[in-house]
């Protein structure tokens, strides 16, 4: 869950490239793989590979809605008139349409590498471990 | 518990996410108060206290003048790009048709700045001494009279349009492609003074 951010301001920063700091400035290179590099704790810290995944999708679907609120932060919580009156929720979808589906695959690219670095750790540990008992 | 088992035992990676949630984080709200800062500049920026003036001069030509004020109460610096003034009158005769009066464009440079919190007053005062300008304006008196409405060149009423733009801050704001156009209009204010009403 503490990927969730991320992605909220990733998100955020997608549709306000010019308010937010830093920007990415709408790269989606970028922002794919960072998606990449925040699902890899998922992949570290959980054996299992569905559940990592699962993880990945819920933090996504938590950082979006995080990102939601940021973007109708001044309605919600200011009394200031929308700027995109009549579909503004419809508006942050359609831009963020395609930002989701690389934070979804960006994020199970991530599991494999937290995998295989949790793998290679736990090889190093053991092989170590061994070594020490033999001496 | 596994999870926080596995937290404690790989400390540094553990940690490393942490300081990486807790920096985005910040950014989020940082952005976000910007964004409301930027929203609000939007709303609250206003043009008040016009004051419209005709003077007849001592050498016949008429002076017309406004002053205007802009009240910027934001957090964030307007940056102006154009000023226009221009004083026309309705025709009567045809009525949506207007005779010009004056007409002021300018495109400041770097004088042109409200800083936050702050109010500018703008003063615009133009010499009309052109006889064709003049000779239309008699002709709207003369035309007036005889509808039974009497003018005077001070008292004729004078439609004053006085737009400013600006950009707030620093903000970004070259974008070209279609979809991103309203990231420009996001941190551009326009306002309008028109005929006695804010816009």
């Amino acid at each position: 869950m503490i990927c969730a951010p991320a992605i909220a301001f990733m998100t955020f920063d997608f549709v306000f490239p010019n308010v937010a700091t830093p920007s990415l400035e709408k790269n989606l290179l970028v922002a794919f793989l960072l998606s990449a590099l925040f699902g890899t704790p998922a992949g570290y810290f959980h054996s299992r590979t569905d559940l990592a995944i699962g993880t990945v999708l819920l933090y996504i679907t938590i950082g979006y809605l995080l990102a939601l609120v940021a973007y109708s932060a001044p309605f919600l919580f200011y009394d200031f008139e929308a700027v995109f009156p009549g579909l503004y929720v419809m508006f942050f979808l359609n831009m963020t349409v395609i930002l989701v589906m690389l934070f979804v695959f960006g994020g199970i690219i991530g599991v494999i590498l937290g995998q295989i670095l949790r793998e290679t750790f736990e090889m190093d540990e053991t092989s170590q471990t061994f070594t020490r008992w033999r001496s | 518990m596994g999870v926080m088992k596995d937290f404690r035992r790989r400390w540094f990676v553990a940690a490393l996410s942490i300081v990486a949630a807790l920096f985005f984080t910040g950014s989020l709200i940082f952005s976000s108060l910007t964004y409301v800062s930027v929203l609000s500049a939007r709303q609250n920026v206003t043009l008040a206290n016009a004051a419209e003036h005709a003077e007849m001069l001592s050498n016949g030509s008429l002076s017309i003048s406004l002053a205007i004020d802009l009240d910027n109460p934001s957090r964030e610096v307007l940056n102006i790009v154009s000023i226009s003034w221009s004083v026309k009158v309705l025709n009567s005769t045809l009525p949506l048709e207007y005779i010009p009066v004056i007409s002021v464009y300018t495109v400041p440079t770097e004088y042109a700045e409200v800083g936050r919190h702050q109010v500018k007053s703008f003063e615009y005062e133009q010499c009309i001494s052109d006889p064709q300008a003049l000779s239309r304006l008699l002709g709207f008196i003369n035309h007036s009279t005889s509808e039974g409405t009497d003018y005077t060149l001070e008292s004729i009423p004078y439609i004053h349009d006085f737009r400013v733009v600006a950009w707030l801050g620093d903000y970004e704001h070259d974008y070209d492609y279609s979809k991103e156009l309203y990231l420009n209009d996001m941190v551009k204010i326009e306002r309008r003074y028109h005929g006695g009403e804010y816009n």
